[in-house]
């Protein structure tokens, strides 16, 4: 009874380990036991199903094959020669295991590019159990590592990521003849067949990227044919620039605009390219670049964001929860990395756009160093002219002094026969950005690489009026000539750059150490300079008006180390140093300064933070801590974190997290937002500005499938300390020695929601379906003891997404709908004659944000066409055109009050109308 | 074994199709039970009036006390106003420990010939107003000293731009210079009033409609003013005003925003009220324009 017990658990162990390690049968073997009919390709759709094997083919050319059905009972090898015979193909069963039909006569490798990988399957025994394999991974096209790419052991739930600059490792693999799928959205599925004879170090590999056109290679089975993916982690979403090209834009591919379509950030935001991301602002988003902080992100009004999307590998962003590497924000996260430069070869390539143009060339040098240039400039073309005048309309009406009525010196130029009108002279408005990165690798286990931004914007608004020196005598006779300059130039943005050296001390330990400077600059000038030629000839020039000069400088250290202790066990540690140098600085006239505010202060922090998986890495929970020294307050800021994730099965996760956060440096929204950008920053000192601090309670489900995600995602975020500033005076520039009155507000407040996200991945037909349901709400002691609803509260949001994709063509179409933003409302007006006569209107302003602008809604559409040819291994470039606001919605910005005959009139400043882009991209590989 | 792991591969494909049934299905409640919600949440709420009184009330040294109340302008049709008439309020201005109560002369002025502000006296406003107290309280600051101008008469040329621009030499000349005694920065302000009947144009306004007679610089806290030249509109007799204020004039100019995104309420020294109740004092000099 024994032997018979032993032999049958024996020979069912071993059942089961031959399964589980089974290699997949060979496939010509493969006997077929009922009938397939319909088109080639669908056929084999079939039984890449129902028999697990993998086909590569183009589809667009087997879909005209028809088979006869006659399948029954075939061994899968016949059937091929058979099909392959009547339609001029051959079949090949290449050694990563997929079987590639292709014209006859072409071979394999023709179509899709060599993949350096481990070809040969491996079918002795293994020699070593429980191992560890470490290395890299690049794509196979440029050579560029890829970040945050998953490496795991196929059939088992045992897998790890690459870090940021590629490099990875995964122990505890069972054997070294165990099958290791790679995998990263936008590329094609690795498959790494190890082999005792392999090295377990310095295992690098190479994926090839997804080719855009889906129609030419099918691979059944394949996973990630999207823009964006959830990564499965926490409250996160990865996007890589390349899938951007098929959405539509407004002239610009633009990274962190594509976030807006996800559930949690906020989309009905013409007026800014920062995220709102789950009832947070702009400024709570951390912004990094190749590790240096980004303060400043808008170009044209916040229209666009200053990234150049062709000189960015990848982007991450933490919505919430995120882990204790990362603090100083109370809301997000956004981690880009840029791209090191294609390593194979030198390329170069552009776009050109009705807004702008952009143009980058990547060289390489030898075999250690690789370089990137990426530079984009806007021009006045006619998108440029259209998002100026719609945000820049309003100016206009605040800024012109007063003609005739007498409203000060200079400006009386005579009531009647001539306005300025008559001498303007315009200036242009752009704006530029410029990405460079170098990386030179002096080891295998060494990069160094330096990382440079700019993005400024320049934007005119000045007019100039010249009185010619009239009269026949010209300027000698007794006269004297005039001219005045009215300036309105707004010059703003960021300089960053970060040099960072990263190093694979040991298989198990990877530290990275990064010096950066960030600066970001804004400096508005409204004045007006009066020359005065008197009869000698002598000039004498008043300048008259405001001057507002924000510089924000941060210098910083961060050293990140990761230790993995086994495969269940990892340890990330680092330090940070930060040193600010903020001013803010406002005159009037020449001399006198109204506003003089410095800031210095240094932050000084580390982390520890710890991620342990049980329960056969089924869960995963991450503990961890980060400390600031606060160097204003001096006071010791202890952030404890922790987030876990339970996956129940290979499809369903429970994840959760909770987090306390903190703040320190602040940007400070101006209130005469009509102004351009005028926000300013400025550090915490628990005096003006307390620290603000978060606590972040998060919890969600995930359930993926191969085609399909469905996630919902509910956040509770209690915020205190939060800020809210008031600078009133008179901005017109004439007026001299105006009193200024500065308030800094303080409140707390809290946004909760909850969110869905229903996604197709896979297919000709992709896409998504997002809704979220939120809430923000601020109380400030100075307006009451009431909770109002903050500025960016959005109540519902709906945002659906399709992307359609058939031979070299793809159809892309977004709408969304979000409920209106609250705004505060005039109750009433009322005019006080002033002591010269004349009379001042006032408004007298109802509850803070009690009404709701109209919803918003627009309807987005774009078209793009590969550019590829024929016998061209490569992609060639691309033609889009988009269309924005299909329906031309009047989407209402805000609402302007004027008090005319006694009566409060309401005027809507609407965001942006129908706007049709073309974009023209070309490059070399 | 190939069959078995086909029989359980199938199975797989029965229990996939009914779990994404299941959870389709539960989407779609979800999502429609939110849109129910949200429909039924819509709010729309009426702006709430907010029925305080409007102040207006200069003190200005000797000249009599006047005070005019009015109601701000409903921005909402069909608004509740509270029961007082405004004719008919019990203004009380105290000072030195006397009250006095300010007749009404119609119209929401109120009127008291015989009193008159005096410097370095504190005058406090109370009345009441849909039953809450309304009050303000000011001083009169001192005249101001040391005013004095560069030039009492000014020659300005005629501008007459008709035609097209001006043929032969124009003259710009020198702007006035206006100066006062301001150690304490405290708050100053010129205006300019032309004191002619019918005053003569300077230049020819075309089909605009004519400026006023007065003009003015904004408060400042400075010691001295330039007057163009160009600002002057007319011929004649002008009289130069120097005011000395408190800050709550000046916080008259302040800007309260216009726009949604910016709306707050209206500086204003008066409790449980908008508006104004400012001493002033005043000096003044005169200026004479005339042709060139």
């Amino acid at each position: 009874m024994m032997q018979i017990f032993k032999r049958a658990v024996f020979t069912s162990l071993m059942v089961f380990t031959v399964h589980l390690f089974a290699f997949p049968q060979l496939p010509a073997n493969i006997i077929l036991d009922k009938k397939y009919y319909g088109s080639l390709d669908q056929v084999l759709d079939q039984i890449s199903l129902e028999k697990k094997v993998s086909f590569s083919f183009n589809k667009r050319r087997l879909s005209v094959i028809i088979t006869d059905g006659n399948t029954i009972n075939q061994p899968l090898g016949k059937l091929l020669d058979q099909w392959c015979a009547m339609n001029q193909l051959e079949w090949h069963y290449n050694s990563d295991g997929i079987i590639s039909i292709v014209g006859k006569n072409k071979t394999p490798g023709k179509i899709a590019p060599k993949v350096e990988e481990t070809v040969k399957k491996y079918t002795g025994k293994p020699k070593k159990f429980n191992i560890l394999i470490s290395g890299k991974i690049t794509d196979s096209e440029t050579g560029e590592a890829i970040p945050y790419a998953t490496i795991r052991v196929k059939g088992i739930n045992k897998g790890t990521q690459t870090n940021q600059d590629g490099y990875y490792t995964l122990q505890n693999v069972p054997t070294d003849t165990t099958t290791i799928v790679i995998s990263s959205i936008g590329y094609k599925n690795g498959t790494l067949f190890l082999n005792p004879d392999m090295p377990k170090t310095n295992l690098n590999n190479a994926i090839e990227p997804m080719s855009f056109e889906v129609g030419e290679v099918v691979v059944s089975g394949q996973k990630d044919n999207t823009v964006l993916n959830t990564s499965g982690k926490i409250s996160t979403m990865q996007m890589t620039p390349k899938q951007l090209v098929e959405l539509p834009n407004i002239g610009e591919k633009d990274i962190i605009r594509v976030f807006q379509l996800m559930p949690g950030v906020s989309a009905a935001n013409e007026g800014s390219s920062g995220l709102y991301v789950r009832g947070g602002t702009p400024d709570q988003n951390l912004i990094l670049y190749d590790g240096f902080t980004v303060y400043h992100v808008d170009h044209l009004y916040g229209f666009y964001s200053a990234f150049n999307s062709n000189a960015v590998k990848d982007v991450q962003l933490y919505k919430g929860g995120f882990e204790s590497k990362y603090a100083g924000r109370l809301s997000s996260v956004t981690n880009i990395t840029g791209k090191d430069g294609n390593s194979k070869g030198f390329n170069i390539g552009g776009d050109i756009s009705l807004l702008s143009a952009n143009v980058y060339t990547e060289i390489p040098i030898g075999n250690k160093f690789t370089s990137l240039f990426a530079f984009r400039k806007s021009y006045k073309g006619p998108i440029y002219n259209k998002i100026f005048k719609q945000f820049n309309n309003s100016r206009q009406a605040v800024q012109r002094p007063s003609n005739g009525g007498s409203d000060g010196p200079g400006s009386g130029l005579g009531g009647g026969r001539f306005g300025s009108n008559n001498f303007t002279a315009q200036v242009s408005s752009y704006f530029y950005d410029l990405n460079t990165k170098l990386s030179y690798r002096p080891t295998d286990n060494d990069i160094i690489s330096f990382s440079l931004f700019n993005g400024t914007d320049n934007l005119d608004n000045s007019v100039k009026i010249d009185m010619p020196s009239f009269g026949g005598g010209g300027m000698g006779i007794g006269n004297r000539s005039f001219g005045s300059d009215n300036s309105d130039l707004t010059k703003y943005g960021n300089l960053g750059t970060s040099l960072k050296w990263s190093r694979r001390w040991t298989d198990k330990f990877y530290g990275n150490n990064l010096v950066s400077y960030s600066n970001y600059y804004n400096n508005r000038d409204r004045t007006n300079n009066q020359t005065i030629t008197d009869k000698d000839g002598n000039e004498t020039t008043v300048k008259t008006g405001a001057l507002e000069n924000n510089d924000l400088k941060d210098f910083s250290f961060h050293s990140d180390y990761n230790w993995d202790v086994s495969s269940q066990n990892q340890i990330s540690f680092g330090l940070k140093l930060t040193k600010y140098n903020i001013n803010y600085s406002y005159s009037q006239n020449d001399t006198s300064t109204i506003l003089n505010m410095g800031n210095k202060g240094m932050l000084f922090g580390g982390y520890l933070q710890n991620k342990f998986k049980l329960l056969d890495n089924k869960i995963t929970i991450i503990p961890g801590i980060h400390t600031t020294y606060y160097e204003i307050t001096g006071k010791v800021y202890a952030e404890p974190r922790i987030s876990a994730t339970y996956a129940a099965n290979d499809k369903l996760k429970y994840i959760g997290a909770w987090g306390k956060y903190y703040q320190f440096a602040n940007r400070i929204t101006r209130e005469d937002i009509l102004s351009g950008s005028n926000d300013f920053w400025i550090l915490s000192d628990d005096q003006k500005v307390p620290v603000s601090q978060a606590y972040h309670y998060i919890t969600g489900v995930n359930y993926e499938t191969t085609d399909y995600l469905f996630s919902v995602e509910a956040y509770y975020k209690q915020l205190a300390g939060i800020s809210e500033y008031s600078l009133r005076f008179n901005p017109n520039p004439m007026r001299m020695g105006t009193r200024y009155e500065q308030n800094f507000y303080t409140g707390k407040g809290y946004t909760q929601g909850i969110e869905l996200l229903a996604q197709k991945k896979v297919g000709s037909l992709t896409g998504w379906v997002s809704y979220t349901r939120a809430q923000a709400r601020y109380q400030f002691d100075v307006y009451g003891d009431k909770y109002f609803p903050a500025n960016q509260d959005i109540t519902n949001e709906f945002k659906i997404i399709g992307i359609y994709k058939w031979r070299k063509l793809s159809f892309a179409a977004t709408w969304i709908f979000a409920t209106g933003r609250p705004y505060t409302a005039p109750e009433g007006g009322y005019a006080i004659t002033l002591l010269d006569g004349s009379e001042k209107t006032f408004v007298a302003a109802g509850e803070k944000n009690s009404q709701r602008l109209p919803d918003y809604h627009r309807l987005d559409l774009a078209v793009n066409y590969l550019l590829k040819f024929r016998n061209d291994l490569n992609e060639r470039g691309n033609i889009s055109f988009s269309l924005f606001n299909v329906y031309n919605r009047e989407n209402v910005w805000y609402k302007e009050y004027q008090i005319v005959d006694d009566q409060i009139i309401s005027i809507d400043k609407l965001f942006l109308g129908i706007t049709p882009n073309i974009t023209l991209t070309l490059k070399l590989k | 074994m190939s069959n078995f792991i086909l029989i359980s591969h199938r199975q797989r494909i029965n229990f996939k199709q009914n779990i994404f049934n299941f959870t389709l299905n539960r989407l779609i409640f979800t999502l429609s039970f939110l849109f129910a919600l949200y429909s039924c949440t819509k709010d729309d709420d009426k702006i709430a009036f907010n029925d305080i009184p409007v102040v207006e009330s200069y003190l200005i040294k000797n000249n009599p006390v006047s005070l005019t109340v009015s109601r701000k302008t409903p921005f909402e049709d069909n608004v509740t106003l509270s029961d007082d008439i405004l004719d008919q309020l019990q203004i009380k201005i105290s000072y030195n420990n006397q009250t006095r109560i300010i007749p009404s002369v119609g119209k929401g002025v109120y009127r008291d010939p015989s009193l008159k502000p005096q410097e370095g006296i504190t005058y406090k406003l109370e009345f009441v107003f849909n039953n809450q107290l309304v009050t303000s309280s000011t001083d009169v600051p001192k005249k101001p000293v040391g005013f004095h101008q560069s030039v009492t008469v000014l020659e300005v040329q005629s501008f007459d731009f008709s035609g097209g621009f001006p043929t032969g030499p124009i003259t710009i000349p020198e702007p006035v210079k206006l100066t006062w005694t301001n150690n304490d920065e405290g708050y100053f302000m010129v205006v300019i009033e032309n004191t002619e009947v019918s005053p003569v144009p300077i230049r020819d306004f075309g089909d605009n409609t004519p400026p006023g007679r007065f003009f003015r610089n904004e408060p400042t806290q400075g010691k001295q003013f330039e007057i163009q030249s160009m600002s002057f509109q007319y011929y004649g007799n002008h009289r130069l005003i120097l005011y000395h204020m408190n800050p709550e004039y000046a916080e008259l100019y302040k800007d309260n925003g216009n726009s949604s995104q910016n709306l707050t309420n209206p500086a204003t020294n008066v409790k449980n009220g908008l508006g104004i109740f400012t001493g002033l004092n005043a000096d003044t000099l005169t200026l004479n324009v005339i042709k060139k």
